[in-house]
């Protein structure tokens, strides 16, 4: 469902440029969740953003579903749900409102928006707070309503963001389930974390990005082979300290 | 890709955003809370103000004369009512020769005459001047001005003795002045209905009265008491920025404090259509609070009796209203673009308010320099944003307004708006798509590294924004000129044109890095020269006939605004422009501007509405020509709408038929020329019986051979392309 080849981007910052993408390639399939990982300042985001369509990329492309985004971005759109941990509601609006909303700006029609609303409602089990206004929701109320807002449009591919930052332990295990339920639906799955541990527990495969460079790309049993290490965090360690020496040097 | 003026979307973001806005108490407190608080505090200063502007209890009224003669008759007057009205001794009054410029404490004093006093009564001065007493009373040196005319009266004759004719003049508006001539209204009103009207029964005879009043109003230049009722435009528009400023911040910097903004600009929806839809918002609560802030202005001033003191007997009208009720609404547009540009690159309600205190403040100096006595609304100040707006208000509070400036005011703030609001969808969002989460304001001037073919329907907007005022300003001045002979008139009037639509559109064009020949349509490969050529041609012979009846038709809408004066002056232009040689009149008039104009009407404006459809292209951008050509120089000309707005859809079309400039430029300037021709030979066409009356429709059969011609070539035109489909949405 998502192809990204040779995703490069550079930002000017003052007077020097910044290589935020240095040949990013991947390519995540339905009902596959990849994880992009790196520390901050990896490019992670960027990458995101450049196949949101948000960033167009100095070189290379990404295709969703096809489409490449730099040519029909509006297209591609449609077809991506975005879910991030910053994401926030609209504190005067309730949440049917709020979701009812997101909806149309999918273009969803009335009749499937209502239809879609009350099976994820159920779903995440916020029937009971639907008509209340956002600014009255608990946090883990809010977070439901924004997992339900990602999915009003039934994307083939989700894009997760930094998921469970700042989260505790009963707002992680909601995301766990909810990235299990995309998997479950055969959604594409592309998830961007520094948290190396639940990756390992939620992704198929894993994309390890540092400074704008993919570093290794495939499954857990392929990095562990390729590393000797048991554990991303100790394999991500080995492969920056790999990239390191020869800077040092 | 979806178009950004999709209604029904548009129309339910607008609804979302102002649910949201409207259910937030802090915007409902300063939507109702606030007009209820200022406007009776407000009135109560103005109170106090009024009462110390017009303490005239004890202090005279000052009345100026011209001569001695009239001071003397006047004073004789006013002992005379006073003696009729009372009986009792009476306040002395005055004579004074005064000096213009001296002040009016100043001045030779004649000498007084104790006529009597009584503190209920009236009391006046008068001051004898040594010139017009109008230009005093304009300056605020007198309350009233009088003039007295005596017609030689023989007592011998049997007839009545005729009414002595007092022409009194006071500035209107002004509560003092208007006072004054209440007040001398009344003493004289007493000699004619007490005494002499009695007599005149005694007699038996019919009376008409010892004396005429008749009083004229002057237009006040400080408008009103202080400058109070300028005060009064000025909270008007701040109590409105106030009220779109807590919106415009939460639904842009608020939107992403709550972290909402991301998921929005994720969405397939364009940024231009979430920004409209957030810019209606912000212009409903605008408005919204501006009406409150009139009804509340309106109570607070018929019931404080306020109203009265500063607009006179009728005070605040309700159709005084309703016209300042427009410019308010068109100043809500145009701040609220500002405000939504500012927060737009806020990251933070912390960051946008930090913006908006200096906009505020900065927007105060303008609005109190137009408090300031003697401040004209000039064709200057006219397009000077925030100014213009407070002086129109203040015009139409005193009845004074002008249609020419008002227009220019209004268009110049309406243009304004589209370019901050173009600035602002730039802005939107921008987080989302820049590294680190953030953009800069540089990014805005930064000529973009990569060629675009075409420039875009913002880009526009700016340069209308930076080009109208110039462009207004610029005719007016010449316009002013009327030193300068006709011819030299004819050439710097072209080559201002030149420098206007061809010069500044090519450096804009290159500022932006915009391609000159794809946006200026620089080519002739479109099109079968040899087809399109006779095609023009015949349009041109015959274009000028449908532009002619279509004026015809304007003048019978009473479409017509120049005045009398105007339409003289233009006559007599026309007689000294026969005089001048025809092809200079062909080459400053028709040749240049035609390049010129369709330099820009045709090249960088119809470019750049390239992402719209054929029809909203050609519609317009000739809506857009026609109104350039009705506010030309220092006149307003509405009966050429109509016909300019024809030939700019005719121009626009042929330039995308052809995909060339060229065509539309002979086309133009054919027309132009034939219809400077038919000018310059009015009288020798006249003698031989091929006349044209300017406000008549032409002969009949001269109509049908022009339809023809104009279809035949239209047909050309068509059949001239050289591929099948029609340029216009190119990218």
């Amino acid at each position: 469902m998502i192809v990204a080849s040779e995703l490069k981007k550079r930002f000017a910052s003052g007077r020097t440029w910044v290589d935020a993408v240095q040949g990013v390639s991947f390519a995540v399939s339905a009902g596959e969740v990849y994880g992009l990982l790196g520390p901050n300042g990896a490019g992670k985001t960027t990458t995101l953003r450049m196949v949101m369509g948000l960033l167009p990329p100095d070189s290379g492309f990404v295709e969703v579903g096809g489409v490449r985004t730099g040519e029909r971005s509006h297209e591609v759109r449609q077809l991506l749900g975005m879910i991030s941990t910053n994401d926030g509601v609209y504190p005067w609006l309730s949440a049917r409102e709020m979701l009812l909303y997101f909806a149309d700006l999918y273009s969803v029609s009335p009749a499937i928006a209502e239809q879609r609303l009350k099976s994820l409602a159920e779903m995440l089990d916020i029937e009971r707070i639907l008509d209340q206004r956002c600014n009255t929701l608990s946090t883990g109320q809010r977070q439901r309503v924004i997992l339900a807002r990602g999915l009003m449009h039934d994307p083939p591919v989700m894009l997760l963001d930094e998921p469970t930052r700042g989260l505790d332990i009963v707002g992680s295990r909601t995301i766990f389930d909810f990235i299990a339920h995309l998997r479950t639906q055969g959604k594409a799955v592309l998830i961007s974390t520094h948290r190396l541990d639940e990756a390992e527990r939620l992704c198929d495969r894993f994309g390890l990005l540092h400074r704008g460079k993919m570093l290794y790309e495939g499954t857990l049993t392929e990095l562990r082979g390729a590393t000797g290490q048991q554990h991303l965090t100790e394999m991500f360690l080995q492969l920056m300290d790999s990239q390191a020496k020869p800077e040092v040097a | 890709m979806e178009s950004p003026w999709q209604s029904g979307r548009i129309w339910r973001l607008c609804r979302k955003e102002l649910r949201e806005t409207l259910r937030d108490r802090r915007t409902v407190i300063t939507l109702l809370m606030m007009p209820l608080l200022v406007y009776p505090l407000l009135s109560i200063v103005m109170q106090r103000l009024l009462i110390t502007s017009a303490a005239k209890g004890s202090t005279p009224f000052v009345i100026g004369v011209e001569t001695a003669k009239e001071g003397g008759m006047l004073l004789d007057a006013i002992k005379q009512s006073q003696i009729l009205l009372q009986e009792k001794p009476y306040q002395p009054i005055r004579i004074q020769r005064l000096t213009r410029g001296q002040g009016a404490a100043s001045g030779e004093n004649e000498e007084p005459k104790v006529i009597g006093s009584e503190a209920s009564l009236p009391k006046f001065d008068v001051r004898v001047l040594d010139e017009n007493p109008q230009a005093y009373l304009k300056e605020g040196m007198i309350d009233l001005s009088v003039r007295i005319q005596a017609d030689n009266y023989d007592p011998s004759s049997n007839t009545p003795p005729p009414p002595f004719q007092f022409q009194v003049g006071y500035r209107q508006g002004d509560s003092v002045s208007e006072s004054a001539v209440e007040q001398l209204r009344m003493l004289m009103q007493v000699i004619n209905d007490i005494e002499l009207t009695s007599r005149a029964k005694a007699r038996g005879r019919e009376y008409r009265g010892a004396i005429e009043m008749q009083a004229d109003p002057i237009r006040n230049p400080n408008n009103g008491p202080g400058g109070l009722v300028a005060v009064l435009p000025l909270v008007l528009l701040l109590m409105t920025i106030t009220g779109a400023v807590y919106p415009a911040i939460d639904l842009t910097a608020g939107e992403r404090e709550r972290g909402t903004m991301e998921s929005l600009i994720a969405s397939p929806v364009p940024r231009y259509s979430l920004l409209l839809s957030k810019y209606v918002a912000v212009v409903t609560v605008a408005v919204l609070t501006a009406i409150a802030n009139l009804l509340s202005m309106w109570v607070t001033l018929s019931v404080t009796g306020v109203g009265k003191a500063l607009f006179g007997a009728d005070g605040l009208t309700l159709a005084t209203m309703l016209q300042i009720f427009p410019l308010l609404l068109v100043f809500a547009c145009f701040f609220s673009a500002i405000l939504l540009a500012l927060c737009s690159f806020a990251k933070s309600f912390k960051e946008a308010q930090a913006y908006l205190i200096p906009v505020m403040l900065v927007s105060l100096a303008p609005g109190l320099l137009s408090l300031m006595p003697g401040v004209q609304f000039t064709p200057t100040l006219a397009v000077v944003p925030l100014v213009n707006m407070i002086l129109l208000s203040r015009d139409i509070l005193t009845q004074s307004a002008e249609v020419v400036p008002a227009f220019a005011a209004v268009l110049s703030t309406l243009v304004y708006a589209a370019a901050i609001l173009s600035v602002a969808a730039r802005l939107f969002g921008s987080d989302a798509t820049h590294h680190g989460g953030q953009g800069s304001w540089s990014d805005l001037w930064r000529r973009p590294e990569s060629e675009s073919l075409y420039p875009v329907i913002g880009q526009l907007c700016t340069f209308l924004a930076i080009f109208y005022p110039i462009y207004f300003v610029s005719t007016n001045l010449i316009g002013q000129q009327s030193q300068i002979g006709i011819g030299s008139r004819l050439w710097i009037n072209a080559a201002i044109t030149t420098l206007l639509f061809l010069g500044i559109p090519y450096l804009f064009a290159r500022s932006r890095h915009i391609r000159i020949d794809t946006s200026f349509r620089l080519t002739v490969s479109k099109f079968r020269w040899w087809i399109a050529i006779p095609g023009i041609l015949l349009m041109g012979c015959s274009l000028w006939m449908v532009a002619h009846e279509l004026f015809v038709l304007s003048m019978q809408l009473n479409l017509a605004s120049l005045t009398v004066e105007q339409i003289a002056l233009a006559k007599d232009a026309k007689e000294e422009l026969i005089k001048l040689p025809l092809i200079v009149i062909l080459i400053t008039s028709a040749i240049l501007p035609a390049i010129a104009e369709e330099f820009f009407f045709r090249g960088f404006a119809l470019s750049s509405l390239h992402r719209l459809s054929l029809i909203r292209q050609i519609l317009l951008s000739g809506v857009l020509f026609g109104l350039f050509h009705v506010l030309s120089g220092n006149s307003l000309s509405l009966e050429r709408l109509i016909p300019t707005t024809f030939l700019g859809l005719v121009l626009g079309w042929v330039a995308l038929r052809t995909g060339s400039l060229l065509p539309g430029i002979l086309l133009h300037a054919l027309h132009n020329g034939l219809m400077f021709s038919l000018a310059y030979y009015e009288t020798w066409l006249s003698e031989h019986g091929w006349g044209i009356g300017e406000q008549q429709h032409l002969p009949i059969h001269w109509l049908i051979w022009g339809g023809t011609f104009l279809a035949a070539g239209s047909l050309l035109v068509w059949l001239s392309r050289r591929t099948a489909a029609p340029e216009g949405n190119v990218q």
